[in-house]
């Protein structure tokens, strides 16, 4: 090593972060080089004096106060969230045992039709629909999972396929299911497009198991199904508080769902 | 049974805010040092701060315990400011570009180093905090925030790149070049001298220097 490559790496020699074989050569020709031996006293001594000067900030004594009502509110409206899904429940409750006692069929239809929000499956397919250009081109799901972290309120690991098929990850992007923001993912899973997309959703009726509709159960995602709407096929499942939509035109319902079954 | 659910998930939600609070509050002076150099005053850098708690309680529940909290804090944070400030980024390959230029091919004169030594210099006296202070201001946003992290916070090189997003080869860079933007600033241009002829101080990456070590290359 010689005087200019000690140049290089002198700052990430002194933070510790120089790799054992590098360092070795450095040291060696610091043994020899009283010029590059002055040289790091100056850089420690410059370091330590930035360090030891620049102000400690103390934030304004009611930034706390501030930052504990932010967190007050938010467990606030979570909790109202699942109140009004409760509601909406007891309401689906009773209005379906009237429905039971009278038998009238089509009053069914309006006690499901309670929460004023589309299917969850035509939300996400009509998503899919408008084909949305990805922010980060990754395959590497860490890389992807990093893109997102302050994005969204979760934290997101692209599902991988474990198929005996070429699965890989195309991209991804920030998008909206309903009120959510959502994790928007894309694969290739040998040759056929795959979307997925994650979500924390407040509301438990929005994901629940629709009734009188023709769905198909997943029976190791618990609660799960699947269904096929405009030509497509979609796939929904909730982990851990958070909601996973499969959607792909180019597999029908009995092969999503296979695929499903095999995501980790 | 939604009585149930009801009456357990109330205490639940409190419990996880106590936990949060009780990792995460002690961060805000840090946190609060971090976004006053980052915006620039402090009234953008309490709105970051209030930002980086929102978000970092909603996803608490992705947290790992055990995990460095102050590290998941900080990425949350840089990661906000550059939601926030994204369209500021653009134009960052140019100031690296042109950085490097001198930088590798200068070094430090003798003379600084020695008024450096002594405390009644006119060198050493232009180290004030406000000085220091200013000078960390007009670093390009890109090597403060490496700057800031690293320097004055205390991050390992790694867990910088965790937090800008960028490999661990562009934080020793970055870092490398905000100190001697520091240098500059602080001592004066006059403090570097070009390097002597046949130093060859170009390397541009650890594995260049590798491969040209493994080829033979004179030491």
């Amino acid at each position: 090593m010689n005087c200019g490559q000690v140049q290089k790496y002198i700052h990430a020699y002194l933070d510790g972060e120089l790799g054992t074989d590098i360092s070795v050569e450095l040291e060696r020709h610091l043994e020899g080089c009283s010029r590059c031996r002055d040289q790091m006293d100056f850089e420690v001594s410059f370091i330590d004096e930035v360090r030891s000067r620049i102000a400690a900030e103390q934030a304004p004594s009611d930034l706390g106060t501030q930052v504990g009502r932010l967190l007050a509110r938010e467990d606030g409206r979570k909790g109202r969230r699942r109140i009004a899904t409760m509601m909406v429940g007891f309401a689906s409750a009773a209005a379906l045992a009237v429905v039971a006692w009278a038998g009238i069929a089509p009053l069914l239809r309006s006690a499901q039709d309670l929460p004023a929000i589309p299917p969850l499956e035509e939300q996400v397919v009509s998503n899919v629909v408008k084909n949305p250009p990805l922010e980060v081109e990754h395959a590497d799901a860490n890389a992807v999972s990093d893109w997102f972290v302050g994005k969204v309120s979760f934290a997101v690991e692209p599902p991988r396929f474990a198929t005996t098929e070429l699965s890989r990850l195309l991209g991804a992007r920030l998008y909206n299911v309903g009120d959510n923001d959502a994790a928007y993912l894309v694969y290739d899973v040998d040759g056929k497009k795959v979307t997925v997309q994650m979500f924390r959703s407040p509301r438990e009726d929005e994901i629940a198991l629709p009734v009188g509709r023709d769905v198909r159960r997943l029976p190791t995602k618990n609660g799960g199904w699947v269904t096929t709407t405009r030509g497509y096929s979609v796939g929904v499942f909730s982990t851990r508080g958070v909601t996973y939509t499969v959607t792909s035109a180019d597999l029908d319902e009995r092969d999503l769902a296979s695929l499903i079954e095999k995501m980790r | 049974m939604d009585q149930d659910k009801m009456s357990r998930a109330k205490p639940g939600r409190r419990d996880r805010r106590q936990e949060f609070e009780e990792v995460a509050l002690p961060l805000m002076d840090a946190l609060f040092a971090m976004a006053v150099r980052m915006t620039g005053n402090r009234d953008d850098a309490g709105d970051l701060v209030q930002e980086t708690y929102l978000k970092a309680y909603k996803a608490f529940d992705s947290f790992e315990c055990g995990t460095n909290v102050r590290a998941w804090m900080f990425k949350i944070l840089v990661n906000t400011y550059y939601n926030i400030h994204r369209h500021r980024r653009i134009g960052k390959d140019l100031a690296e570009a042109s950085g490097g230029v001198w930088m590798n091919r200068e070094v430090i004169s003798q003379e600084t180093m020695r008024a450096f030594r002594d405390p009644t210099s006119a060198v050493t006296g232009r180290m004030t905090t406000m000085e220091i202070e200013t000078a960390v201001r007009a670093l390009p946003e890109d090597y403060r925030t490496v700057f800031l992290l690293a320097d004055v916070q205390g991050f390992s090189y790694k867990e910088v790149a965790s937090s800008v997003g960028c490999p661990i080869g562009t934080v020793m860079s970055r870092l490398h070049r905000a100190r001697r933007l520091l240098q500059r600033h602080l001592l004066g241009d006059g403090i570097f001298e070009r390097a002597e002829r046949g130093e060859d101080a170009s390397v541009t990456s650890l594995e260049e220097f590798r491969a040209r070590k493994a080829g033979g290359g004179n030491t």
